[in-house]
């Protein structure tokens, strides 16, 4: 059985794009990972390898992460940390922690997913600052503070004094709430945070005003946008020549 | 006809097509386009590619919205699918509708000829007036475009003297006429006449030195014609404003080695560990690009160096085992058996009993005080399992002589050795 120095990680995801990028990222930290797509293709990697972390889907195409973790649970000599993928009932999420299942990742909550994977894995600071600068989509990620929770969530559409964003619990109206911005490339903002109150439910997610003190800074965000938008619609058609 | 009434035509005819993994971005595109005019049983959406691929199939897809990443696959994987669908339809609309703003992936869609590119978050009326251009402009060409158009379907009918005549009309038709000059440059080389054809591409690209047509022209001229300084300085400008394609970096960091640019590797990392997508064909070239570079270094005593562009093979090379072992080797070679030591934790998962890692192990354990005796019988266990490795047998064969193994064994492997390796007389003689 090979054992590495504490940073092997086995990723079992269907979604082969998804695995590669979560691949990528851990890997440009230093990690060894190795992807799987299956249960099945996961255990002839686990019956060599040692190693200290497995985040798996919640369901694959010959079965579920509990399944894996029942295998794990009867024929591994060393269990190595789990952590579950994907969002899971709260049958399923009680059924998985009898199991020992400790990390349930959202595939959204990319700071929270990295959060616990350095907690869990790396005794070092470097290695989690590093993971928190990474970012799924490389781009601006927004995470909306509200009553003591963080929530990363997906700006859709932009207005005047707001902007939809995509999450799946629904909040209060009139709830205040926090917006920050963190972008990793491709704009001229470094982070930013917005207060606010959530105002509007439209399906799969609200609308978030920022408050009139902020309302300055939010439109210093907005042109920047256009600003992107701009030159990203000149790049493309200077490289055409159309 | 404004503009609006061009699309409000178009829309009636086509279907609409929006992949988005999220709901909720579906929703809100559905909510956009029928705003706009589009009937709600001509728009279809897809939160996958298999399920997109299904509307490709059944419908008469005009327009497609995607994001960047879809599950089972990207929004150009997509975008493919479609026009090798609809090949002839000369107006679809590809549209990439993402929040990632990265350089490769806006590089991306240049190179992959997407139609317009639209940052989530949008305005409502930003998305609209860009939807309205980039359709109208689809629906409707300028007369540049159309000329143009004609003079790439003459070339495809291999008419090219009828094609330069269309082409050359297009020219002026343009204050900036870098795509009728690629395509003049295109038929002028299809005549062979590759000094014109380079006078083209070249003139292009005075008039728009990011034109990515005409710098591709430029380089596989070049490329074709073995001129390879040339060519590597036109695609490492291509490299710089256009990072996000694999297989071209894998060729970029060939010709890197190729002209002895190795100081450029770092910078080609770089790129590579910015691609959205990686190709085993390019990790295996970025791999061998590093570690060329990195023994360059290390001839040249510039240990640091080598060392940065080796960790950069074991972070995102490690799956390839023979590279680990080639630093390994290298390392040991120049004395560095601290380093080389350290990479031994980077061999993938299942290796402790393959060649790779065993070499490599055997390599470091010489330099680290061990017995002849034992060095003698583990370089004798590596035989036997039918390993051969140039350095490790030289390790053995002058183990087994300071333990006074039999002449004529020794003499044995000298003669093995001498067969395997010819170009290695240093140790023949010895």
């Amino acid at each position: 059985m090979i054992r590495f120095n504490g940073n092997s990680i086995l990723v079992v995801e269907g979604d082969k794009a998804y695995a590669f990028q979560l691949k990528q990222i851990l890997e440009e930290r230093g990690a060894m990972v190795t992807t799987t797509s299956s249960i099945d293709e996961s255990r002839k990697h686990l019956n060599r390898v040692d190693f200290d972390m497995i985040i798996c889907s919640q369901s694959l195409s010959d079965g579920s992460a509990r399944d894996l973790m029942d295998w794990c649970k009867d024929s591994l000599s060393n269990i190595p940390i789990f952590a579950a993928l994907g969002n899971c009932t709260q049958f399923e999420k009680k059924q998985l922690e009898k199991l020992g299942v400790e990390n349930f990742f959202s595939k959204n909550d990319s700071v929270k997913l990295f959060d616990d994977i350095s907690r869990a894995l790396f005794s070092f600071d470097d290695f989690k600052k590093n993971f928190l600068e990474s970012r799924f989509e490389k781009g601006i990620s927004y995470e909306l503070k509200i009553g003591g929770k963080k929530i990363m969530v997906k700006a859709l559409e932009i207005m005047e004094k707001g902007v939809f964003l995509s999450f799946e619990t629904p909040f209060s109206l009139g709830h205040s709430a926090t917006l920050s911005l963190n972008c990793s490339e491709g704009l001229n903002i470094d982070s930013v945070t917005l207060r606010g109150a959530l105002q509007g439910e439209f399906a799969g997610g609200q609308y978030f005003q920022v408050q009139d003190e902020d309302l300055k800074l939010w439109e210093k965000i907005l042109s920047q946008l256009c600003k992107k938008q701009d030159d990203v619609t000149q790049f493309l058609k200077k490289a055409s020549g159309k | 006809m404004e503009k609006l009434d061009i699309f409000r035509d178009y829309i009636q005819k086509i279907d609409v097509l929006i992949v988005d993994k999220n709901p909720s971005s579906r929703s809100r595109l559905l909510k956009i386009m029928y705003d706009l005019g589009c009937k709600r049983n001509k728009i279809f959406t897809a939160g996958e590619m298999s399920e997109a691929e299904e509307h490709i199939a059944t419908r008469n897809i005009g327009i497609v919205l995607s994001d960047y990443f879809i599950g089972g696959g990207s929004g150009f994987d997509l975008f493919k699918l479609v026009r090798q669908k609809f090949p002839d339809k000369k107006e679809l609309s590809l549209i990439l509708v993402t929040s990632n703003i990265s350089q490769t992936a806006v590089a991306k869609a240049a190179e992959e000829d997407v139609d317009s590119f639209v940052i989530k978050p949008y305005t409502v009326q930003s998305i609209q007036e860009n939807l309205i251009s980039t359709v109208s402009q689809k629906v409707k060409p300028s007369e540049y475009i159309q000329k143009i158009d004609l003079g790439k379907s003459l070339l495809f009918s291999k008419k090219i003297d009828e094609a330069l005549v269309v082409l050359n009309e297009a020219k002026k038709l343009h204050q900036k006429p870098a795509l009728a000059l690629f395509y003049i440059g295109q038929a002028e080389y299809m005549k062979e006449e590759v000094e014109i054809a380079k006078g083209a591409y070249s003139a292009g690209l005075s008039f728009n030195n990011i034109h990515y047509k005409c710098l591709l022209g430029l380089y596989e001229m070049f490329l074709e014609q073995n001129k390879y300084s040339e060519a590597y300085q036109v695609v490492k400008k291509i490299a710089k404003f256009f990072p996000a394609n694999p297989d071209r970096l894998a060729q970029i960091v060939r010709l890197a080695v190729q002209t002895e640019n190795y100081d450029d590797m770092q910078m080609y990392y770089e790129i590579f560990t910015s691609l959205d997508e990686r190709t085993e064909t390019m990790v295996n070239y970025i791999g061998a690009g590093l570690f060329v570079s990195g023994k360059h270094k290390l001839m040249n005593k510039k240990y640091d160096e080598a060392v940065r562009l080796f960790d950069n093979i074991a972070v995102s090379c490690s799956e390839f085992s023979k590279f680990i072992r080639a630093m390994i080797t290298t390392l040991v070679e120049y004395g560095q058996v601290a380093s080389a030591e350290k990479y031994l934790s980077r061999f993938p998962p299942g290796s402790d009993d393959q060649e790779d890692y065993l070499v490599s192990e055997y390599l470091i354990m010489s330099r680290k005080g061990e017995q002849q005796s034992s060095m003698a019988k583990f370089g004798l266990d590596l035989y036997n399992k039918n390993i051969r490795d140039p350095q490790a047998m030289k390790i053995m064969v002058k183990a087994m002589e300071d333990c006074k193994y039999k002449k004529e064994t020794i003499e044995n492997f000298r003669a093995e050795f001498q067969k395997l390796w010819p170009e290695e007389s240093d140790f023949q003689a010895a």
